[in-house]
C-alpha cells in the first residue's frame, strides 16, 4: 500500500458566503419591517373584532396561486411572501445571525402582542390568550386564506 | 356623503386597554339594534306570510278553483289537484313570474318567494317570534281544516286534502314551483 496520499483542500467560496449573508441581512431586514407594519394594525383589528364580536382578527392575507384566484400580497419588497411566512428562510439566516434575530413572523407577532400594553396577550373578553396563526399553503381542508390571524377564543387555528 | 359609523374606541390616542373597553360597550349597543332590526324583520316576514295566505285566498278563490277542478276533472283521472300559485324564478326554466313577494310592512322591500315558501326564515322567526312563527303551508292546512272547506277532506274523493309545496325543480319534477292542494289524498312531494 503506498504511504503517499494526497491532501485535498476546498476554499471556501467567500464570495458567495458574503453574498448570501448579505441576502440574509436584507430578508432579515424586510421581516422586521413587515412585522412591524403589521402589528401597528394589531390594536384597531382587536378593537374592531371585539366591538363586532368576531373569534379572530385577521392581520395580513395573501394569494400567490392564480389557479385560487386573482394575486394579492404574493411578494413583500420583492421576496415570496410563502417563502417568508413559511420560515423556510430561518435554518439559513442562522448561519449567520444569531437565533434571537432569526424568529419567525409569527412568533415576533406573538411576541409584540404578549406585552402589557396588550394585557400580556390575554384577550380582555374571553380572558383566553391570543394565538397567532401562520398559513401559507391551502389544502382541500383548509378554511382560512393564506396569511395570519390572531384568535381571541383561546383555539390556535391550525 | 358617507354613512360610515364612527365609534369611541377608534380613538386611537387612548390606550388598548381603554379602547376594548368602550368596543365592549359599543358591541353590546350593536347587538341590541341588531336584535330589533331582526325582530323587525321577523314580524314583517309574518305578517307577509299571513296576508299572501289571505290574498290566495280572498273572494273565495279556492273555492272557486276546486268548483272548476271538479268540472274540469275526468272521473276516472287517478291525480286531482288544485294549482293555487305558481312562479318562477329561473331564466333557464322560462320567464320570470311572480319571483318575488312585496313586504306587508317595510316600503319597497320584497322577498323572494322561494325563502317564503321554502320557510327559509323560520330560524329566525323561531327565534325572535316563535309564538307567530309558521309557514305558508300550515297556515293553508289550518284553513283547510276549517267547516268552510268541508273540515279538511275532499266531499267528491273522500280523502284529506294535502297542501304541497314545491320551490326548486329537477330533472324529475312533475309540478311547476308553487303551492298545490290535492284532492286525491297524495301528498306530493
Amino acid at each position: 500500500m503506498s504511504e503517499k496520499f494526497t491532501v485535498v483542500s476546498y476554499k471556501k467560496n467567500s464570495s458567495y458566503s458574503e453574498q448570501d449573508e448579505a441576502e440574509m441581512a436584507n430578508l432579515l431586514k424586510v421581516v422586521e419591517k413587515f412585522t412591524a407594519k403589521i402589528c401597528r394594525t394589531f390594536s384597531d383589528k382587536m378593537v374592531e373584532a371585539t366591538r363586532n364580536n368576531n373569534k379572530y382578527v385577521i392581520l395580513f392575507k395573501y394569494n400567490d396561486d392564480p389557479e385560487k384566484g386573482e394575486l394579492f400580497n404574493d411578494k413583500i419588497d420583492d421576496i415570496p411572501t410563502k417563502y417568508i411566512l413559511s420560515g423556510a428562510w430561518i435554518r439559513n439566516a442562522q448561519r449567520f445571525f444569531p437565533s434571537q434575530k432569526c424568529k419567525s413572523v409569527g412568533s415576533r407577532i406573538l411576541e409584540y402582542i404578549s406585552d402589557k400594553k396588550f394585557n400580556n396577550g390575554i384577550d380582555i373578553v374571553s380572558k383566553q390568550k391570543y394565538n397567532v396563526s401562520v398559513f401559507h399553503y391551502k389544502n382541500k381542508t383548509s378554511i382560512f386564506s393564506n396569511g395570519i390571524i390572531v384568535s381571541r377564543d383561546g383555539i390556535v387555528y391550525k | 356623503m358617507s354613512n360610515t359609523k364612527t365609534f369611541e374606541s377608534e380613538n386611537s390616542s387612548l390606550s388598548f386597554n381603554e379602547r376594548i373597553q368602550l368596543a365592549i360597550k359599543e358591541r353590546a349597543v350593536i347587538q341590541e339594534e341588531y336584535q330589533n332590526n331582526k325582530k323587525i324583520e321577523a314580524i314583517d316576514i309574518i305578517n307577509t306570510i299571513e296576508k299572501f295566505v289571505s290574498d290566495l285566498l280572498a273572494n273565495d278563490n279556492l273555492t272557486k278553483l276546486f268548483i272548476k277542478a271538479i268540472h274540469n276533472s275526468n272521473n276516472n283521472s287517478r291525480r286531482k289537484v288544485v294549482e293555487l300559485f305558481t312562479f318562477n324564478a329561473w331564466n333557464e326554466l322560462g320567464s320570470i313570474y311572480n319571483q318575488t313577494i312585496p313586504s306587508v310592512g317595510i316600503e319597497g322591500k320584497r322577498y323572494s318567494t322561494k325563502y317564503i315558501l321554502s320557510g327559509g326564515y323560520k330560524k329566525l322567526t323561531d327565534k325572535y317570534v316563535l309564538e307567530k312563527s309558521t309557514t305558508v303551508k300550515e297556515l293553508l292546512e289550518k284553513e283547510l281544516k276549517t267547516d268552510k272547506y268541508h273540515n279538511g277532506k275532499d266531499p267528491e274523493t273522500g280523502n284529506d286534502y294535502h297542501v304541497c309545496v314545491f320551490w326548486r325543480k329537477t330533472g324529475r319534477s312533475t309540478f311547476k314551483n308553487g303551492i298545490y292542494i290535492s284532492r286525491d289524498g297524495i301528498a306530493y312531494t
